[in-house]
């Protein structure tokens, strides 16, 4: 299940317009969705916003794992939307809201599902962020289907020695879950010593300022595509303010 | 009894894990060989329900895996996976080995015995107080093989045992394995060490690209070229001296000849270790 919800999240490598973009531009038109997702309430706009996101994860070849964050968010969702119905008595808005939290996370779903882990580290660089941090922040993300893989291997290895956590009341399911989390704990100290220790011995942080293999730079086909989006983008938010 | 009837699994990603297995695995050795990939562990996950089969079969002592739980399953078939000592968890090494037998349904006296006695025969009982992640590697493999045999079930599954292991502790797991074969249990090795396995001369059941390649005696498995080239591995030493023997001069009237003539010069040798 878990592994499920993290692939519509995790990049993989997949040919499509967005991939020949600059990740900048990724970025930018994430940040765009993302804002106008979370303005209107109203069911209409948060609708168009939706099919706009919708077509984006088309155009990014990334369709199928998009639709698995919606029916993820879209557990959400329905609370979301109870919550509002239940303190505004508005059908139509409670489903405008819906779709805004869906429209929100299918924004998301698209960037990461686009951008890999280097590309993110990259953008960030331009923006002058810290050294530690996008290698913590990088690290993390690569970081998480290994560790998806340690713990199915670990749950494995408890139901094998008789462990069946779907049973029992609540109390007894959560106890269940320690003989899964001391394990996974202790795992990942290891691993991250073990890292520490393998970028210690690569030299790093031995520098101040580090080379850099790829430098991003603009090309016609970001510049003409800025050039579309642009206008286009100031007019949805035009629209989604005014009216 | 182990019973793979027309076995096929695919996994979510759509790789083909295994492809039309038919066997029968029974008491004694057995070892599964074949290259990274090709299945093993694909095919050792379908004996204790952990993988369900999307074509055929799998029966364990007659019990069809489609109908029980893993833990059912587990009482019969015990396994020991690569990276056993991450399932560590407990405060001490007698809480560690009891677990199990608590999920199992054991009473406490019964527990108490067992611990006892798996804890006497892997040498553990000086750690019996002590936290299983403070242990050695060593000892780790050793804890976690006495975590599987303290439920006796009647198969045990070895995935990559002697991976990490220095040789005393090779074989200790070897004397073991030889031990628990004797009691009439059937030992599933998976291993890409083969001259581990040449020494046990189990059944050799090699795989490829989830099928079944081959399936006989050691000997046989391993003096075939095409297979030794299709699962990847090293042909063990001894094998290979002697067909080197037989090609320079041939004072043998066959390879089993050569094999126990130098098997007697490696026992005689002082440089040999012994547990």
């Amino acid at each position: 299940m878990l592994g499920w919800i993290l692939e519509a999240f995790l990049f993989t490598y997949s040919n499509s317009p967005l991939r020949i973009l600059d990740p900048r531009i990724r970025v930018l038109l994430t940040i765009e969705l993302f804002t106008l997702s979370a303005l209107p309430n109203v069911f209409v706009k948060a609708a168009i916003l939706l099919a706009m996101v919708l077509i984006l994860g088309m155009i990014g070849n990334v369709f199928s794992k998009l639709l698995k964050a919606m029916i993820f968010a879209g557990i959400f969702s329905i609370i979301i939307g109870a919550i509002d119905f239940y303190v505004n008595t508005d059908p139509i808005r409670a489903l405008g809201v819906s779709m805004r939290f869906l429209g929100i996370v299918g924004s998301l779903s698209i960037f990461f599902l686009t951008t890999s882990p280097d590309e993110l580290g990259y953008v960030m660089k331009r923006f002058r962020v810290h050294r530690d941090i996008i290698f913590a922040f990088l690290t993390a993300m690569r970081f998480v289907p290994v560790l998806l893989l340690d713990i199915s291997q670990i749950i494995d290895a408890q139901r094998s020695r008789g462990l069946e956590i779907q049973k029992g009341n609540i109390v007894r399911r959560v106890n269940k879950l320690f003989p899964l989390v001391v394990p996974m704990v202790s795992l990942v100290l290891e691993r991250s010593n073990h890292l520490a220790e393998a970028m210690e011995s690569r030299a790093y942080g031995s520098v101040k300022q580090v080379s850099s293999f790829k430098e991003l730079r603009f090309r016609p086909v970001d510049r003409i595509f800025l050039a579309i989006s642009t206008p286009l983008m100031v007019l949805a938010f035009y629209f989604v303010l005014k009216f | 009894m182990i019973s793979f009837q027309s076995v096929g699994f695919v996994f979510q990603n759509g790789t083909r894990g295994l492809h039309d297995v038919t066997l029968e695995i029974g008491e004694g050795i057995t070892a599964i060989i074949g290259a990274n990939g090709a299945g093993k562990t694909t095919l050792v996950r379908h004996m204790n329900g952990l993988l369900v089969p999307k074509l055929g079969n799998v029966f364990v002592n007659g019990q069809n895996t489609r109908d029980a739980t893993v833990a059912q399953l587990s009482r019969m078939v015990g396994i020991l996976f690569q990276n056993s000592e991450r399932q560590l968890f407990s405060n001490t090494v007698e809480e560690e080995i009891s677990y199990g037998l608590k999920n199992f349904g054991l009473r406490d006296d019964q527990i108490g015995a067992k611990v006892d006695e798996v804890l006497s025969f892997f040498d553990l009982s000086d750690y019996r107080g002590k936290s299983p992640l403070t242990l050695s590697g060593g000892e780790k493999k050793m804890l976690c093989l006495a975590v599987v045999l303290a439920w006796e079930p009647d198969f045990l599954v070895l995935d990559e045992p002697t991976i990490g292991q220095d040789s005393i502790n090779k074989e200790r797991i070897e004397a073991l394995v030889r031990r628990l074969a004797s009691k009439r249990k059937g030992i599933i090795i998976i291993s890409h060490d083969v001259e581990f396995l040449w020494n046990l001369q189990p059944r050799v059941i090699a795989m490829s690209n989830g099928s079944i390649l081959a399936d006989g005696k050691a000997s046989h498995i391993f003096s075939k070229r095409r297979i030794i080239q299709k699962t990847r591995i090293v042909r063990p030493q001894l094998l290979e001296l002697s067909t080197i023997l037989e090609t320079v001069s041939n004072p043998f009237s066959s390879q089993d000849q050569a094999v126990n003539y130098l098997k007697d010069l490696m026992n005689k040798s002082p440089l040999k270790t012994s547990a």
